[in-house]
């Protein structure tokens, strides 16, 4: 090497890929450097806990409603998609996104320290066999370079960093398998009373469709929250739950306090800062309110020679208009790891004009179709983790030749997310003059009804689906504001239409009550076939720089490393060339253990 | 004669757990009546500080199950009546359900005060001659420590196995306490009844010259000062930090406490002071129900249904619900204004009520 540097591995994002990798390469010896976009914040609880006082304070309450919107590092919202209009999908102009549909593109990230698992809802769900071959098995979708068995130590990994409650005995399903004698780090979080009835409700009966019949069964959801410990956990080693950031005898066991998404009050459910902190006390530094701006590289050889970012001192709300002061700097190492996220890492390098053709499409979520309604009797809504079970025999099949699999999430939290409950119904029971006793009891007998399911619909990697930038959009730093391309396909709305007959099936089998009604003027509205859907954002952007075998069909090779740019390796659900039906923050973390190993040996390499 | 001398140890360990529950209630009060927000550091320190109680009591009954003994729980006696009494060596003092305040701070540094002298009882001869531990003649320290020799006495006569010959499957085990400092140390010979004895005294005074608890050198967890400077720590507005001595003020960086951000409650509140079928009674009353239903889980945990402790984190919860309510209602004619409170008060098993709240286990006891 020509020049001696001062870090071996510079990484872009402090979120859950970025903490593992730079956490796994400072145990290994290596000086790594993180660039972080969001405002600084200390590892101290009164940091964390000043989230919680922006959460209560904020009247609308939306997965980034604890985290403050900063003009410097943008971060997309909920609610910036509006309404449809004259059958247009309609969208807040001053929103980070922007999007040129024609359908909405509902999911949102948090930019800050510790990223979006600061407000994600926690379930680990390792992906099926099958979704790593799907263009072999169904003619659908894409094939990974690797396969669940190839992933399957590091997903032991990632289970141990985020601590993962479940029981390995009911987790075997659809292929899935698990190494000789593994158990999970913690006991299962206890299934809600509501799983429990369903699965009394639903004992022995089964749901036929297109000739074909599939079962009920409610199956616990493994989760990165804490329950108690396994003793048996790594041959008998058993596992310490880890409590609060700055805070450790706090958060050490799920105290059920039912607002996991968007801020665990006692961080009892993982977020990176727990890894962060490790890294940093390994040595890690953590440069913050740094947004990287630029991959620079040599134009011949694809080498990248630094990364440019923008250092701001203060930040104004995203709406004040104002620009804020900023110096540009640059910073070399020998690796560098892009971790900002699958739009943010796409958005970087086509900003540094990148040529592979890959980057940026076959941008992918899970679109949720939504339905709701009242059990027989009441079940106790709003207790406990938002789910803490779903049904996943429709995950897999033939059927995915045709139309996309589906998996069932149940909802602790009544008609949360499809209505607003309980404000809504508190709202009717005011207006009915209701107050005292009776709005007491009236609430009671609305809300302790409800439940509803969320069918995670996957999502085929296409190229038309996309991010993009473009010179006349740009942030108060200026740099480019993600432009979104999004629609979705027959084969989708198949698969939303079959969800559809189940919720329908379903509600008639347990004697409940389908108080499904769509409201045709909102975000993600369709009519199909005659049949009336709405989705909603699963939060699981994936699939911008997806990997596979070459440049001419993907961005990363199995390794995780740029096919050309070789000391560049990405991270994030951007690498994912399906995403299945699995929520894909574990198999993300297991991706990145792997990357980690493999940045490892090339540092090495070069070392010797 | 060894069921004789156990005797003594089984009354010593009863008081111990006695003792280790009757700093909770007013702990417990102190806590209930301020806010995680406004007063964030002393809500934090006292919180760990009731965990930590409650594992010591937790450590007690495990060592009297391990002798062979059993703890009572659920009894007339268990709850002292509020202002208690506390009788120390060298100092008496009351111990009241109080809102949160310097006084009460203060009150809970005098409990958890190191012991200035330290008793030398190596090398005593106290074979054979079992000591009756009265309290009132000493710190907790310093009782403590008298377990401890006495325990070491009755192994040397009459041999490990025969002293800790209790049913294992009684004991509570790690995995069901978290959220303080320390570990269940599950009790089955002399070095784990010592260790856990150490335990206790350590969070609570501290060891000997220093402001901190063993909970690094003991279970590798963060560093964290021993009970009576946490409470310090709140008193003068100051955190400790590393070197400081036990004997000085602190040093560290100032914290914020909120004095008068406390629900105004009144002094030992009791559901018989409150007029009959007040709110304040109603609620005070329902309170004292689910403690003594509370007490009876307790009383059952420690007796054979381990499997129980569960269901008590659960109750807990209630309790704090409960608080909170009482802690919004006004006391009928008070002209301070004050606020009712959760008085702690036993009601026996035979005045027990069934509430639709209540967990199925106790139901069906009470059917």
């Amino acid at each position: 090497m020509s020049e001696q540097k001062k870090y071996d591995v510079v990484i872009v994002g402090a979120g859950i890929t970025g903490a593992i990798v730079a956490n796994q390469l400072a145990e290994k010896g290596h000086k790594v450097l993180i660039l972080e976009a969001g405002v600084k914040k200390s590892f101290n609880f009164e940091d964390y806990r000043a989230y919680l006082h922006h959460y209560y304070k904020n009247t609308i309450k939306i997965p980034n409603s604890p985290y403050p919107q900063n003009s410097n590092a943008p971060q997309p919202l909920v609610t910036d998609v509006e309404g449809i209009k004259d059958g247009i999908q309609q969208f807040n102009k001053d929103g980070y996104f922007k999007q040129f549909g024609p359908a909405p593109f509902q999911s949102t990230y948090t930019r800050a320290k510790g990223g979006t698992t600061l407000h994600w809802l926690g379930t680990c769900l390792r992906m099926l066999p099958s979704d790593f071959k799907e263009k072999d098995l169904y003619n659908s979708g894409k094939n990974w370079p690797i396969n669940y068995y190839d992933l399957m130590p590091y997903y032991r990994m990632a289970e141990q960093e985020i601590g993962v409650s479940a029981d390995v005995d009911e987790q075997g399903f659809l292929g899935i398998e698990f190494e000789e004698g593994y158990v999970y780090p913690m006991n299962k979080i206890p299934q809600s009373y509501l799983d429990k009835k369903l699965t009394e409700w639903t004992d022995g009966a089964q749901f036929t469709y297109e000739n074909k019949t599939y079962n009920y069964s409610v199956v616990s959801t493994p989760q990165g929250r804490n329950s108690s410990p396994n003793p048996n956990y790594n041959n008998g080693e058993g596992y310490q739950p880890v409590g609060a950031v700055g805070n450790p005898d706090l958060g050490q066991r799920c105290e059920g306090n039912s607002a996991c998404v968007p801020i665990c009050p006692v961080q009892a459910k993982y977020n990176a800062l727990k890894t962060l902190k490790k890294a940093v006390d390994k040595g890690v530094v953590i440069k913050e309110q740094c947004v990287a701006s630029e991959i620079l590289y040599d134009k011949k050889t694809g080498e990248v020679n630094g990364v440019r970012y923008k250092k701001y001192e203060n930040f104004e709300d995203l709406t004040s208009g104002k620009e804020c002061n900023y110096t540009e700097e640059v910073i070399t190492a020998e690796r560098y790891v892009l971790a900002a996220h699958a739009v943010e890492n796409a958005k970087l390098m086509l900003a540094s004009g990148f040529q592979n053709k890959n980057i940026g499409q076959n941008l992918m979520d899970h679109p949720v179709l939504l339905t709701w309604g009242w059990a027989k009797e009441k079940i106790g809504a709003f207790r406990g983790p938002g789910s803490t079970s779903g049904i996943p025999s429709l995950r897999d099949g033939l059927f995915r030749r045709e139309r996309s699999a589906f998996r069932i999430e149940i909802g602790n939290w009544g008609w949360n997310w499809p209505t607003g409950a309980p404000t809504t119904e508190l709202q009717e029971g005011v207006s009915k003059h209701l107050f005292g006793k009776k709005l007491r009891k009236y609430m009671l007998d609305t809300v302790q009804k409800e439940f509803r399911l969320g069918f995670l619909i996957e999502q085929q990697a296409l190229a038309n689906n996309r991010v993009s930038i473009d010179n006349r959009y740009r942030d108060a730093l200026g740099n480019y504001r993600p432009i979104i391309n999004y629609n979705i396909t027959d084969h989708e709305k198949e698969g939303m239409l079959a969800a559809k007959q189940f919720s329908k099936q379903f509600f008639k089998t347990i004697g409940g009550e389908d108080k499904t009604e769509y409201d045709p003027d909102k975000g993600g509205f369709i009519e199909y076939k005659g049949e009336e859907l709405w989705w909603q954002g699963a939060g699981h952007l994936a699939g911008t720089h997806i990997m596979g075998t070459d440049k001419s069909n993907s961005v990363v090779d199995k390794y995780q490393r740029c096919h050309e740019h070789k000391n560049l390796f990405l991270v994030g659900c951007g690498n994912m060339p399906t995403m299945g039906t699995s929520n894909p923050t574990l198999t993300i973390a297991a991706l990145s253990f792997w990357a980690a190993e493999n940045i490892d040996k090339d540092l090495n390499s070069l070392k010797k | 004669m060894l069921a004789t001398y156990k005797k003594e140890v089984f009354k010593n360990l009863q008081t111990a757990i006695e003792l280790e529950h009757s700093t909770i209630p007013p702990y417990l009060a102190a806590f209930f009546t301020i806010d995680q927000d406004s007063n964030a550091f002393s809500w934090e320190a006292i919180r760990s500080v009731v965990m930590e109680e409650m594992l010591h009591m937790t450590l007690a009954c495990n060592i009297l199950n391990a002798i062979g003994g059993t703890p009572y729980i659920d009894h007339p006696k268990f709850i002292p009546e509020y202002p208690a009494k506390f009788n120390f060596a060298d100092r008496k003092f009351d111990v009241g359900i109080l809102k949160f305040s310097k006084d009460s701070i203060e009150t809970f540094m005098e409990i958890e005060k190191p012991s200035e002298i330290k008793l030398n009882l190596e090398g005593e001869e106290i074979k054979g001659l079992m000591r009756q531990i009265d309290l009132d003649e000493r710190t907790i320290g310093e009782f403590y420590e008298t377990v401890k020799e006495q325990l070491k006495c009755l192994v040397k006569e009459y041999g490990e196995k025969e002293v800790f010959n209790g049913d294992r499957r009684l004991q509570i085990s790690p995995k069901e306490y978290y959220g303080g400092g320390g570990e269940i140390i599950e009790v089955h010979n002399l070095e784990t009844a010592l260790f856990a004895i150490d335990v206790i005294v350590d969070q609570g005074e501290g060891a000997p010259d220093t402001i901190f608890d063993g909970d690094t050198t003991f279970f590798g967890q963060d560093q964290e000062v021993a009970h009576f400077f946490r409470f310090k720590e709140i008193h003068v507005e100051r955190k400790y930090k590393e070197g400081d001595k036990p004997r000085e003020p602190p040093t560290g960086a100032a914290v914020a406490v909120d004095w008068k951000a406390t629900k105004n409650m009144i002094d030992d509140p009791k559901a018989a002071n409150f007029p009959k079928g007040s709110p304040a009674r109603i609620k005070a009353e329902e309170f004292n129900q689910l403690y003594s239903h509370f007490l009876r889980l307790l009383h059952r945990t420690f007796n054979g249904e381990s499997q129980l402790i569960v269901k008590a984190v659960g109750m807990m919860y209630q309790m704090k619900y409960i608080a909170a309510e009482l802690l919004n209602i006004q006391v009928p004619d008070n002209k301070e204004g004050k606020v009712a409170g959760p008085p702690f008060e036993y009601i026996p098993p035979a005045e027990r009520k069934q509430y639709d709240w209540l967990i199925t286990e106790l139901v069906e006891e009470l059917v």
